[in-house]
């Protein structure tokens, strides 16, 4: 969140998140050589960097797709998210070289141009068995490239979050093809079962925390029933909402989120405007409302972000009753001042 | 099929290639034109913008030039 925009937006907490990813992506290598050494002495130089970083990159795909239910699972999953945009962009600078090192090893030392030959050095499209696997490879790295150029936030103002959100969740096509170009390629031809069982897990990982999120997302999503003749919705006691956090709600096709704090309850939309976060799963920092994705802040009371900056969300008028939080789902326009329901009055 | 792929994988290069030339051109003055928030901001991050303004050129020249037609 800058007025103009920094090439990469370090903090403590993201450095020492680049620091353990790197660190562990070291670790990994390290271990792979010398694993592979060890059982497989004959291997060249060549084939042990591709399938290393095949392997790197791989995981480290899956860990990205985990990582986003998780967080919904499990607040304690969090620290994850913060910096998720640089193991995605290096996950495909792994992946790069896995594609570089496979292209030149298997389709460089001919007559035919190396790309060209990806795509016919083997043109049995027809086969499950014998399909060129390493042009699914090639259209998922495309993927992973578009999303790791358009990754800095200059994009996401200029695409529109709309677009960018649609070409990040890409991520999700290219992952069906590298299942497929893992299966169809390494696996088939290797007559690897241990690869089998790793893929398997890996997919059932991914899917069923999918579908965990998207259940407990769903059981959270209350639409309370009812109305006080004034069109507000109670929506829970106030002692269900803890200090400096928000308690969401979804009430006709209104996405919001109200915040208890300093005595007082403000509600606003629920929806980041940066990258479209849950901003109720953050908290109050500093007396803002802090999006737990990447930071981006609001004030409680009138959903800007605080001068110089200029995001905006709706708000909407809140009460309380007997110990109960009342809200009218109807939105005022974006950033328009609010008066907090006081608590105890 | 070779020559078609051929044909195929040429024009993506050549697609590349005018991509490079308009990206050089989009970080020395476009970007400042399409988003202010560019203005003043270092050659690391120009360069960082640079793969995929190589991608993205027909979209950001879109941008570029019906930005220069409103000023």
């Amino acid at each position: 969140m800058s007025v103009n925009y920094a090439p990469i937006l370090w903090n403590r907490q993201k450095k020492r998140y680049d620091r353990i990813m790197l660190g562990l992506i070291t670790l990994y290598l390290i271990l792979f050589a010398a694993f592979q050494l060890l059982f497989r002495p004959e291997i060249s130089p060549e084939t042990l960097i591709i399938r290393a970083t095949a392997t790197l990159a791989f995981l480290m795909l899956h860990l990205i797709l985990m990582i986003g239910p998780l967080c919904r699972l499990d607040r304690r999953f969090l620290p994850l998210l913060y910096n998720r945009r640089h193991l995605g962009v290096t996950m495909f600078l792994i992946a790069l070289v896995h594609a570089a090192f496979s292209i030149i090893q298997f389709h460089a030392l001919g007559d035919v141009n190396p790309l060209v030959s990806v795509f016919t050095s083997n043109i049995n499209y027809q086969s499950i068995s014998q399909f060129p696997f390493q042009v699914l490879g090639f259209f998922a790295l495309l993927i992973l490239f578009l999303m790791a150029a358009t990754s800095h936030d200059f994009w996401l103002d200029n695409l529109s979050p709309r677009i960018w959100k649609s070409l990040h969740m890409m991520v999700y096509f290219a992952y069906a093809l590298l299942v497929m170009h893992v299966l169809l390629g390494v696996l088939q031809q290797e007559g690897y079962p241990a690869g089998f069982i790793f893929l398997g897990i890996g997919m059932v990982a991914v899917s069923s925390l999918h579908l965990a999120a998207a259940i407990k997302g769903k059981r959270q999503e209350e639409r309370p029933e009812g109305t006080t003749a004034d069109t507000f919705v109670p929506v829970c006691r106030v002692d269900e909402i803890l200090e400096n956090r928000a308690k969401v709600v979804i009430i006709r096709q209104e996405n919001i989120a109200i915040f208890k704090y300093d005595g007082k309850l403000s509600a606003i939309n629920n929806v980041c405007k940066h990258q479209n976060g849950p901003l109720g799963e953050g908290k109050i920092v500093d007396g803002c409302i802090t999006c737990p994705w990447h930071g981006y802040q609001y004030l409680p009371e009138n959903g800007q972000s605080p001068p110089p900056f200029t995001e905006k969300v709706a708000t909407y008028d809140v009460k309380v009753m007997d110990g109960k939080v009342y809200v009218n789902p109807k939105p005022y326009p974006e950033g328009t001042t609010r008066p907090a329901a006081v608590i105890g009055v | 099929m070779e020559a078609l792929l051929t044909l195929v994988v040429n024009l993506f290069f050549f697609y590349l290639l005018l991509g490079l030339f308009f990206a050089l051109a989009f970080i020395w003055k476009g970007a400042e034109k399409i988003d202010p928030k560019t203005n003043d901001t270092s050659w690391f991050f120009k360069l960082l913008i640079m793969p995929g303004a190589i991608a993205l050129w027909p979209y950001l020249l879109s941008k570029w030039v019906a930005k220069s037609k409103r000023l």
